[in-house]
């Protein structure tokens, strides 16, 4: 694979925070290589800048933090091709 | 002011609201009573005046004020104490002191009862007590302050809450009122404004009100000076050192300390502000203009060291010379720019690409290889200030150009706008050398000094003050969302913040906003309706200020003015136009011969069409001379705060000031705010419009116009479309969200970035005091000193480095870089015998090993670091310490979020918030995966063609 970039590896990081927080239930649905994907290209040394005050919810992510979501919602926890039309919809 | 929300607490309403004693109604009836002597003709005057204010109704009403009538009922009740008093001055003093002495007698006796029953003694400030007080001291400035505002919002601020104010609504009173409170509360208060002129107009305007609430011990401490009420000021010039820190030592332990920003800033940083004395129970912040504190001051000011003498300013500035030409040549050396560098103008970031660096350090080898005094380290920071300044730097967005007739000067936004704070030393270097071909030897050169350390507002007023702030401002609900978001994320939400109209309500009319297609066009347009607007048909009507951002645009107006209207008087309001008309006068007051004096007067009067002498500053020239109608002011953003343009002759009825904004959304929606309320101060007429032209738009703003998002989804042509068809005013909203949306996140990560070496810091000093327990006291607080000189020379060398005062998504890497430092700092050097300790040894070792620790040779495209950096933290034994820091942040960060357990919806909704397109994923994940962009188009096309169909 070519090098990420610095904003990608960034927003693994932010990606790895909210995956850990996902309910169990969608936990399951992920595979593991995703997570290690994560993990391995996290940005060594970066903080994700979390308002700790703020629900989860209510965070400001990177761009590429909210594609990866997008992308993992997609490929993983929607259960068929309607769902994932209709989710595709709410993106602009 | 917003529009009416239902958490507002309007100042007409809030007798309504509140139902207990702090009752608007009742402090009314109550200051009454206390100062008539009885309830006679109070009734009366609730039903003629003041039920309109306070009741149902809040329509405006016109006749007697409150102040007044109370003062005639006082008079015909108590007719020989108002002779015998022999002033009306002298009649309220004596007055309010005796009603007060009742007050406190009650008070006491409630106490002794208290006390007497075993009850809590309260010591609270009494509602009555506020009110009779303000009275005093509104009646000590002749009326000029309105006592409804003072009243209410001064004791709601007293009492710890922010308070937004229409400009123009008594800000003075309430700061006087706020004071007031907290002292007599035993707070010491530091009362702050934005700039020196300001602060010292507040201090004007207020001393008398103070001396008559018998709070005398007030200061006003401005840089160079300190000035207690009617006394000679102490200078710095004229004192030794030691005297000039122990005045100021006694200046900052007084009741009310008045100060603007950068004064404190600086004394701050240069630990001339003593602990807070223990017989106050707290040390609180009022600030008036307060949002410049959380929102604009945000730049670290620098304390500055010695200049460098003249061999190396010139051998400097010959670096900076050849750094500047690098990075031209960096520029032409590749067709495609982002192959060498990558900018993100919005998060306010630039750096090289590994190819970038690699180019510029070859080029750097070469030059070293023929010059061997030449200082490849110094040159390899130059170039990176130089790319910075290119890419970044927009003029009179990041910085603007003072000019005269005769010079040039470079100076931040904030700076030209009156406050002290400027731009970093070695970006206004750059930037000279940039500019210097354009404007030719006018340009002055920055004098460069060294930079001992540098610290944002925000970060020194948490330290002096904690969460004791209280803001004052016409501004804290800003129009744009993003502000009002970013506010809210500080604490100032509309819960915390009292939100006044004025007495009457306010008078300004907004007419509508003005689009243009060129710059010229719209200066045109706005010289055409001013004229209109000041000298309809030839005679005088209306005073006129056409603000613009730019110093030079506004000399451009003023002489094109000049030129095809000269019957009209025009009257300049620039920095350089203040600071003109100080040095002139300054020059004639100490010119001692006749003959000299008597042409250097004549020559001030030509230029600036009043005698020497007759106002100290142009501040107070424009403010009472340049409301006269037919007059227009031409000014840039210097007239945006404090400035009461006060109307003369008929301006008032004839409409009052009409503001002119040519160039709307040049710094900030706040900045316009306050551009357009020097128009109808307190109860005057007044009328205001925004204009803009296509050239200030961005290329993505001009994108969405083109689209049809402006006109109704019909496609818009830039160069010929109808601009009367384009909705300007959702234009300039969408054009404010985006430039208040750059401020929000490079403001952010500046404070977030001051804030990690406030704590490493900290964190090194903990270490210290462990390490060294036992040591004498002396030789541990010699240590801290140094390690903080240390750190902050360190620390100022890598932000230079990285991005400077503007900086970006380099946090991770900045952190990173403190905390190596830390532990460096710590591990290697404070167990060492201090007596043995070479500080610039340490410097130097920490100098030539922290960046190959920390990735000053990293890869441009990717953060991982290499082999060798990793040897190099294992080395230094840093390298699990390092990643376990990160990693236990992360870690925390996890842990908190943990069992929140994170929903279907919720992912939805992070997605959806965020605002993502299907583009912008499809783009990221192809550059995720590898895949080219050109490859995925068709299926992109198809999957778009199912969502449509």
């Amino acid at each position: 694979m070519e090098k990420i970039s610095k904003q990608v590896q960034m927003a693994c990081s932010e990606c790895r925070i909210i995956c850990g927080c996902l309910g169990e239930d969608l936990k399951k649905r992920v595979p593991s290589e995703f997570f290690d994907f994560l993990n391995k290209n996290s940005l060594p040394g970066y903080v994700p800048n979390f308002d700790l005050s703020q629900p989860i919810e209510k965070q400001k992510l990177l761009p590429e933090t909210s594609a990866l979501i997008s992308a993992m919602y997609l490929k993983y926890l929607c259960d068929n091709d309607e769902e994932r039309l209709k989710f595709a919809g709410l993106l602009k | 002011m917003a529009e009416n929300n239902q958490n507002e607490v309007k100042i007409f309403n809030w007798a309504k609201e509140s139902q207990n004693d702090a009752n608007l109604k009742q402090i009314y009836h109550d200051v009454w009573v206390h100062l008539v002597g009885s309830e006679a003709g109070f009734n009366e005057f609730y039903n003629e005046c003041l039920s309109g204010r306070i009741g149902e109704k809040q329509e405006p009403v016109s006749g007697t004020s409150f102040q007044e009538r109370l003062l005639q009922e006082m008079k015909e009740h108590n007719p020989e104490a108002y002779e015998a008093a022999g002033s009306e001055k002298q009649f309220i003093k004596n007055k309010c002191a005796e009603a007060l002495k009742k007050v406190h007698e009650a008070q006491a006796e409630a106490e002794a009862k208290a006390k007497a029953n075993n009850e809590p003694a309260k010591k609270e400030v009494s509602n009555i007590e506020t009110g009779i007080e303000s009275y005093l001291g509104q009646a000590a400035t002749n009326g000029y302050l309105s006592y409804d505002t003072g009243v209410a919002a001064g004791k709601e601020m007293g009492d710890g809450k922010n308070a937004n104010v229409e400009c123009g609504g008594g800000k003075t009173s309430i700061c006087i009122t706020a004071t007031n409170h907290a002292v007599k509360n035993n707070c010491q208060v530091f009362l702050t404004s934005s700039t020196e002129n300001l602060s010292t107009q507040s201090f004007n305007e207020s001393i008398a009100s103070f001396e008559a609430m018998e709070i005398t011990s007030v200061v006003l401490i401005r840089r160079d000076a300190i000035l207690y009420p009617g006394k000679e000021p102490i200078t710095k010039e004229k004192c030794t050192p030691e005297q000039w820190k122990e005045a100021l030592r006694v200046a900052y332990s007084q009741k009310v300390v008045m100060a603007d920003n950068g004064t404190i800033l600086q004394h701050k940083m240069a630990g001339m502000i003593p602990e807070k004395d223990a017989d106050f129970s707290e040390r609180r912040l009022i600030a008036d203009e307060g949002d410049y504190v959380k929102l604009d001051q945000y730049h670290a000011a620098e304390m500055l060291g010695d200049e460098y003498d003249q061999e190396t300013a010139i051998a400097r500035l010959q670096s900076r010379k050849v750094a500047y030409e690098l990075i031209q040549e960096l520029k032409s050396h590749h067709s495609d720019a982002s192959a060498l560098y990558q900018a993100n103008d919005e998060n306010g970031y630039v750096d090289y690409t590994k190819a970038g660096r690699e180019f510029i350090a070859s080029r750097i080898r070469e030059l070293a290889a023929k010059d061997p005094t030449l200082n490849a380290q110094q040159l390899s920071e130059f170039a990176y200030d130089a790319l910075k300044v290119e890419i970044l730097y927009q003029k009179d967005r990041d910085y603007q150009i003072v000019v005269d007739e005769n010079h040039a000067t470079i100076v931040s936004p904030e700076r030209a706008s009156g406050a002290s704070i400027d731009l970093p030393q070695g970006v206004q270097q750059a930037l000279y050398v940039k500019l210097r071909k354009d404007y030719g030897k006018r340009l002055v050169r920055p004098q460069e000094r060294q930079v001992l350390k540098s610290m944002t507002i925000t970060t020194a007023y948490k330290e002096l003050f904690g969460d004791h702030q209280q803001l004052l401002s016409g501004t804290l609900d800003s129009p744009s969302k993003q502000t009002q978001d970013e506010l809210e994320k500080m604490g100032v939400t509309k819960n915390t913040t009292y939100y006044c109209d004025t007495l009457h309500g306010c008078k300004l009319q907004e007419q509508p906003t003005r689009l243009y297609r060129t710059n010229d066009e719209m200066f045109k347009g706005a010289i055409d309706e001013a004229v209109a607007t000041a000298k309809p048909d030839g005679q005088e009507h209306r005073p006129v200020l056409i603000n613009t951002v730019n110093a030079e645009d506004v000399y451009k107006i003023r002489n094109q003015l000049r030129t095809e209207h000269p019957d009209i008087r025009v009257v300049t309001y620039t920095l350089a136009e203040s600071e003109s008309f100080k040095q002139a006068q300054r020059e004639i007051e100490k010119e001692t011969n006749e003959e000299r004096k008597a042409a250097l007067s004549a020559a001030f009067e030509k230029k600036f069409d009043v005698k020497p002498g007759v106002f100290k500053s142009y501040d107070e020239f424009i403010k009472k001379t340049a409301g006269q109608p037919g007059t227009v002011i031409v000014g840039n953003g210097i007239v945006g705060r404090g400035t009461n343009i006060k109307l003369l002759g008929d301006a008032n009825e004839n409409g009052g000031l009409h503001v002119i904004i040519a160039g709307a959304g040049a710094c900030s929606s706040r900045d316009d705010e306050q551009i357009k309320h020097r128009a109808s101060r307190g109860q005057d007429n007044g009328s205001s419009r925004s204009t803009l032209s296509l050239e200030n738009l961005s290329p993505e703003m001009l994108a969405r116009l083109e689209k049809g998002e402006f006109t109704g989804n019909e496609p818009f042509d830039l160069q010929t479309g109808d601009l009367s068809k384009v909705d300007a005013e959702t234009l300039l909203a969408a054009h404010y969200e985006e430039v208040d949306a750059r401020q929000t996140i490079v403001r952010g990560n500046e404070n977030a970035i001051d804030q990690m070496r406030q704590d490493a810091m900290k964190s090194i000093e903990e270490r210290i005091k462990t390490q060294l327990q036992g040591k004498p006291e002396a030789e541990i607080s010699q240590r801290i000193v140094t390690a903080q000189a240390l750190l902050n020379y360190r620390v100022d060398t890598i932000k230079n480095r990285a991005s400077g005062n503007i900086l970006g998504s380099q946090h991770a890497e900045y952190a990173a870089e403190v905390r190596a430092f830390e532990m460096l700092y710590t591990q290697q050097y404070i167990s060492e015998d201090p007596s043995k300790f070479d500080e610039k040894a340490a410097m130097r070792d920490i100098e030539s090993i922290l960046p190959s620790v920390m990735g000053a040779e990293q890869d441009g495209n990717s953060q991982t670091y290499t082999e060798e950096q990793l040897r190099s933290l294992e080395n230094l034994g840093l390298a699990d310490t390092y990643f376990e820091f990160s990693q236990s942040q992360i870690e925390a960060i996890v842990t908190h979020f943990q069992g929140k357990s994170v929903g279907r919806e919720t992912l939805q909704q992070m997605v959806v918030d965020s605002g993502l397109t299907q583009d912008a994923t499809r783009k990221i994940m192809q550059q995720l995966s590898g895949q080219p962009v050109q490859e995925q188009t068709a299926r992109k096309q198809h999957q778009d063609q199912i969502v449509r169909e």
